[in-house]
C-alpha cells in the first residue's frame, strides 16, 4: 500500500521524469502537501451562487436567442462560409506571428488594433538602458479617450523579461504642465517582454493638437515583495525617463443629460466621447462597478464582437470596461473604432454581482438612446 | 470536487461526466458550462489565494474568471489550449490586471494578517493551513516570480506540464527543465533548514 508521500509523488511523477527521485521526491511530496493545505479549499458561497447566476443567464439567453442565419443556407454553402471563415482566421494568425513583439500587445482590443491596422500610432523608438536592462519606447497614440504606449524590455544578455516579472514594473505618464495621466488598466503582455498600457486622456483639453508626454518606467521598492516572496523578480535599477510627443486626434462628444429609473435607481447618462478607439459613456446614479453594459449602434454590437488574431479563442481580450472617477461617476467604455458609426445609440446597462470592494449595484435594467453630433 | 450533495438538483447528474464530454455539452447546455466552472473554482480561487492579498479579491477574481470565460466560450477551441489551460490564462490576465489597475501590492508580512483561514470552527485545521503556509513561505521565499509562478501553476493550480507551457508560452521541456532546477533550489534550502 503506498504511503501518503508516495501518493502525492505520483501526483506529481511528471515532473519527476516519470520515476521515483530519491533527491526531489521528498521536496515535491512537501510542497504538494504544504501548498495544497495552504491555498486549496473550497471558494466562498457568493462564487458558487455567481456560477449559478451564470447559468441562469446564459439559460435565459439561449431562450431568446435567434436562429442563426447560417441555416437559411444549404450544407455546402455553410460548410464552403466555414472554410473561407477558416482561413481568413489562419491567415491573420500567421500574420500575427510575424509581426514585430510590440504589435501584437495591440491585439488587446478593437481599439488598439484600429492603431495598428490604420497606422495611427506614432513610431517612436526610443530607447534607454540601465543596469543591463533595455527599455525601447516602440510606439505612442493619444485621443480623446486615452493614450496608448507600446513598449519592450529585455535583461542582461538580451533575455525577453516574462509577463510576471513585467507585471511587477510600473509605468507613470505625465503632461507637459507635470500632471499626471491616470492608468487604465486594460493593458497587455506580449511573449518577448512587450508592454501595451493605457491612460486615460480625458483631462486633455479638447483644442490640443499635439499632446508632449513624460513616461516614467520604474520598479517601485512596495512591490519587491509582491506575491510570496521577498526577493524582486528583477532589479532594474533607476527609471527609465522618455520624452516624446504625439498627434491628440479629437473625438465626437454628446451631452444627453438623459436620466432613467428603473428597479427603484435613478440613473444619468451625462456624457458621451468616441473617439478612433474607444467609446465612453460617463453615468451618475450607479453605486459602482458592478454592472454588465451593452452598446449598439448602425448593426454594431458591443455583445459580439469578435477579436481576431492569436487571442481568438482567449477571453483575454478586451471587450469593454467599467470603472469609477474620483468625483464618482461611473464610466463605462468599449474600446473599438466607431467614429464612423452614425443614428441612434443605444446603451443598456444591467446590474452585475457584487464587486470585492462589497458595493452592490441594485436596480435597472436601465436604456439609453441618443444621438452623437 | 465540489460536494455533490450541496450541487442544486439539475447539476447532479453532471457530476459523473468526463471533462471533454462536459465542453462538447456545454455548448448546448448552461448547466454543463456551470458543472466545469464548478470543478475549476477550487483551484482558481487557490491560485487567486496565492497570488492576491485577499480572500475577498481572490473571491471577486475567480468569479470574474467564470464571467470571461462564458462570454468568450463559444469561441473556445481545444487547439494546443486545453480547457484548464485557457482558464488559467484568462485567470492570469485578469490578476496582471488587476494589479496593475489597481497599483498596490502588499508585503509579504502582511499576508498572515491579511488572508482569512476558512476553519473559524475547526481549530486545529486553522492550525494545519497556517503551519502549511508558514514552511511555503520559507521554502519559496527566495525564488524568482517566475519561479514561483511555476510552482503555483503546478502544485496549486493542477495545471500539466504542457498546460502550463501554453500559458507561459514556452515549451513543455522548458518549462519541465525550469520546475526541476526550482525544485532543487528549494531543495538546498529545505536541507539547510532541516
Amino acid at each position: 500500500m503506498q504511503t501518503n508521500e508516495e501518493r502525492i509523488e505520483a501526483r506529481y511523477a511528471d515532473v519527476l521524469s516519470g520515476k521515483p527521485d530519491t533527491k526531489l521526491g521528498p521536496i515535491v511530496a512537501v510542497l504538494g502537501r504544504d501548498l495544497t493545505t495552504a491555498y486549496v479549499t473550497e471558494p466562498p458561497p457568493q462564487v458558487t451562487a455567481a456560477i449559478e447566476r451564470l447559468v441562469d443567464q446564459r439559460r435565459r439567453e439561449e431562450k431568446h436567442r435567434p436562429r442563426s442565419p447560417l441555416r437559411r443556407f444549404g450544407l455546402r454553402r455553410r460548410l464552403s462560409l466555414l472554410a473561407a471563415v477558416g482561413l481568413v482566421v489562419l491567415v491573420m494568425e500567421a500574420a500575427y506571428r510575424i509581426l514585430p513583439i510590440v504589435d501584437r500587445a495591440f491585439f488587446i482590443d478593437a481599439g488598439t488594433q484600429q492603431i495598428l491596422n490604420g497606422g495611427l500610432a506614432t513610431q517612436l523608438n526610443l530607447t534607454e538602458t540601465k543596469n543591463g536592462y533595455t527599455v525601447t519606447l516602440q510606439r505612442a497614440y493619444a485621443d480623446a479617450n486615452r493614450v496608448v504606449i507600446g513598449y519592450t524590455i529585455h535583461g542582461p544578455d538580451g533575455h525577453s523579461l516574462s509577463d510576471t516579472e513585467l507585471a511587477f514594473l510600473r509605468d507613470s505618464l505625465r503632461d507637459a504642465s507635470g500632471k499626471a495621466l491616470p492608468p487604465l488598466g486594460g493593458g497587455d503582455f506580449a511573449p518577448g517582454g512587450a508592454t501595451l498600457d493605457n491612460f486615460d486622456a480625458s483631462g486633455v483639453p479638447s483644442t490640443t493638437k499635439n499632446l508632449t508626454l513624460d513616461l516614467t518606467i520604474a520598479q517601485p521598492q512596495a512591490l519587491a515583495g509582491g506575491g510570496l516572496g521577498t526577493s524582486p523578480p528583477i532589479t532594474v535599477g533607476s527609471p527609465f525617463s522618455f520624452h516624446f510627443t504625439v498627434p491628440f486626434r479629437g473625438g465626437r462628444v454628446a451631452m444627453p443629460d438623459q436620466t432613467v429609473t428603473a428597479g427603484g435607481t435613478t440613473v444619468t447618462l451625462e456624457r458621451v466621447v468616441i473617439s478612433p478607439t474607444e467609446a465612453r459613456m460617463y453615468l451618475q446614479g450607479l453605486a459602482g462597478t458592478g454592472v454588465y453594459p451593452d452598446l449598439t449602434v448602425a448593426g454594431w454590437d458591443s455583445a459580439k464582437v469578435s477579436l481576431p488574431g492569436w487571442r481568438s479563442n482567449e477571453a483575454g481580450g478586451v471587450n469593454w470596461g467599467v470603472w469609477m472617477t474620483p468625483n464618482g461617476r461611473t464610466v463605462v467604455d468599449f474600446p473599438a473604432s466607431l467614429m464612423d458609426k452614425h443614428g441612434e445609440w443605444t446603451l443598456s446597462v444591467r446590474a452585475g454581482p457584487a464587486t470585492a470592494d462589497g458595493r452592490k449595484v441594485t436596480g435597472g435594467p436601465w436604456v439609453f438612446h441618443f444621438v452623437v453630433p | 470536487m465540489a460536494n455533490i450533495s450541496a450541487l442544486p438538483i439539475q447539476h447532479a447528474y453532471l457530476a459523473g461526466r468526463d471533462e471533454a464530454t462536459l465542453i462538447r455539452a456545454a455548448r448546448d447546455e448552461p448547466e454543463a458550462f456551470g458543472e466545469l466552472c464548478t470543478r475549476y473554482a477550487p483551484r482558481l480561487y487557490g491560485y487567486f489565494r496565492a497570488r492576491t492579498n485577499s480572500d475577498e479579491d481572490a473571491a471577486d477574481l475567480t468569479q470574474q474568471v467564470f464571467v470571461k470565460a462564458m462570454a468568450a466560450f463559444p469561441r473556445y477551441r481545444d487547439q494546443g489550449a486545453p480547457f484548464g489551460a485557457w482558464l488559467f490564462r484568462i485567470a492570469r490576465n485578469l490578476l496582471t490586471d488587476a494589479h496593475r489597475r489597481k497599483r498596490a501590492t502588499v508585503s509579504w508580512e502582511q499576508l498572515p494578517e491579511a488572508l482569512h483561514w476558512h476553519s473559524d470552527d475547526d481549530v486545529e485545521a486553522t492550525v494545519v493551513q497556517r503551519e502549511a503556509h508558514e514552511r511555503v513561505r520559507a521554502l519559496l521565499g527566495n525564488l524568482t516570480e517566475h519561479e514561483r509562478e511555476l510552482i503555483l501553476l503546478r502544485f496549486v493550480a493542477g495545471l500539466t506540464l504542457r498546460e502550463i507551457a501554453g500559458i507561459v508560452g514556452k515549451s513543455e521541456a522548458g518549462v519541465h527543465r525550469q520546475i526541476k532546477q526550482t525544485l532543487c533550489t528549494i531543495q538546498e534550502r529545505y536541507d539547510a533548514n532541516e
